[in-house]
């Protein structure tokens, strides 16, 4: 395995999409669990209307650790072969694998705790008027098109970088 | 993120909010036939109101409310403001009693924010020191005010005065923004009617300074000065943070009153979407409040035989 500076500044990339995707949504799932618990103590029976919502910001932490699992087998720090023939990975192309994941890991960050609190907001919902819990998922879910679009421009990258360095 | 440690607690009042009393519940309790009526239909939405014990009830509902949110919220301390005037009754109360001798604890209200055993223990004894500090004081002073003057004139203006500050000093430790403008409307409320009442009572300008609370945006100087005259007064308030009041400033003081309470009310109206912090915490506390008062004023309108209309006029609705 030729580990050089680039194949160190791709998978810093990985680990940092991973990282702020997952910490986006431990503060989204978080806390819509403190509302959802609050609800539930005064009515339990509204217990599966809040898990959903609990569940939406939680997508990010998965589409983070996607982006990462896909970089290293890109890479191929799983198979232990690491392209870019005998010199490895350059600094440029590390570097183009780092910013590719820069979307994923920002977007994943932002959009899961904004969702955390669309979804918080829902849970207000779930709590008045429980026959409008269809409306308050689909507020919380809409903040997901932006994490599914930086998860698509982040592997679609990844792709392409890897097609462009091995030819 | 700070305000999301309210979270919980906002959930939980969005959730208890659905308990609240609409508008067609007060119509039904307005035009109940009978105070037995009222009872049935309070019970009916979830509160537990005994027909032998009803304002020991209403208390008990209160303090359930105040438990809902001590268990609800990081730091009960920061809310505190919200129910020190019942500290300060519950001193007013205890002196009264004592110099009178009679039993003090039949005249405590709750909820407040110390055991009412330790103020019994103060006032029985003269001795203050085992009593928080917000209130001790006051509780001193009040003491040695009430021993040397044969009426509790003076101790009641002592204790009025320290409640508006201690209100409004809570308030402004509390991080909600809400209160503190709610607890500045009413400590300038009360200078304004208290300024009138001393100029009404032939009361001296030292003494009316002396029961006026230091409120922030208001001179009392000015307000002294100029409280004898309706067009100087209205051009006093006009100057000041709280120039929505200048057409209220001469009307009568229950109109004057109801004023502040709806204006305070519509303030709490822009908490009713907020998912966390404070405010709709304290806005629940103020709408239900409410609630207690408008059903404590139902049931004795219903056992005074009070018409509808005289009773509609009473009951201050609110719409969450």
């Amino acid at each position: 395995m030729n580990l050089t500076m680039g194949a160190l500044l791709a998978i810093l990339g990985g680990v940092i999409a991973a990282i702020m995707g997952g910490v986006g949504s431990a503060i989204g799932v978080g806390t819509v669990g403190q509302a959802a618990a609050g609800v539930v103590s005064e009515d339990p029976s509204k217990f599966g209307k809040v898990l959903i919502l609990q569940i939406l910001p939680g997508t990010q932490g998965l589409y983070g650790f996607l982006v990462a699992f896909l970089l290293l087998v890109q890479i191929g720090v799983m198979s232990g072969e690491i392209i870019g023939g005998d010199t490895g990975l350059t600094v440029s192309q590390g570097l183009m694998y780092f910013a590719a994941c820069m979307p994923m890991a920002v977007g994943g960050l932002i959009s899961a705790m904004y969702q955390g609190k669309a979804a918080v907001a829902g849970v207000g919902i779930v709590a008045k008027k429980p026959e409008e819990s269809g409306k308050a998922i689909i507020f919380a879910a809409m903040v997901e098109t932006y994490a599914v679009l930086a998860l698509l421009i982040s592997i679609l990258s990844i792709f392409s970088i890897t097609s462009i360095i091995t030819g | 993120m700070n305000n999301t440690k309210y979270t919980y607690a906002v959930a939980r009042i969005r959730a208890n909010e659905t308990g609240l009393l609409t508008d067609t519940d007060y119509d039904m309790l307005i035009n109940a036939s009978d105070k037995e009526s009222v009872i049935r239909i309070l019970n009916d939405k979830g509160w537990n109101i005994n027909a032998k014990h009803i304002y020991k009830s209403l208390e008990d509902e209160l303090s359930k409310v105040w438990d809902l949110i001590s268990e609800s919220v990081p730091d009960i301390t920061l809310l505190n403001s919200l129910i020190t005037e019942n500290d300060f009754f519950n001193l007013k109360a205890a002196l009264k009693a004592n110099f009178s001798n009679l039993p003090i604890d039949n005249y405590y209200i709750k909820p407040c924010t110390f055991d009412t055993t330790a103020l019994t223990y103060a006032v029985t004894h003269n001795e203050f020191k085992d009593i928080p500090e917000h209130i001790r004081y006051t509780a001193k002073k009040a003491y040695n005010s009430y021993a040397e003057n044969s009426s509790g004139q003076d101790s009641e203006i002592i204790i009025d005065r320290a409640c508006l500050e201690t209100c409004v000093s809570f308030s402004e430790k509390s991080g909600s923004e809400l209160l503190k403008k709610i607890m500045i409307i009413k400590c300038v409320q009360a200078n304004i009617k208290t300024a009138k009442r001393c100029l009404l009572r032939g009361k001296s300008v030292d003494f009316t300074k002396e029961a006026l609370a230091v409120c922030p945006g208001i001179d009392n100087d000015e307000l002294i000065e100029t409280v004898n005259d309706d067009e100087k007064l209205i051009q006093f308030i006009s100057k000041t943070p709280f120039s929505y009041m200048k057409n209220a400033v001469t009307e009568s003081f229950t109109e004057f009153e109801n004023f502040c309470y709806d204006y305070s009310v519509n303030l709490t109206k822009a908490s009713k979407w907020d998912i966390d912090g404070p405010d709709p915490v304290v806005s629940y506390w103020i709408i239900k409040s409410n609630e207690i008062r408008n059903a404590r004023v139902i049931l004795s309108a219903k056992a005074n035989d009070l018409t509808v209309e005289n009773l509609r006029k009473r009951v201050r609705g609110i719409n969450v």
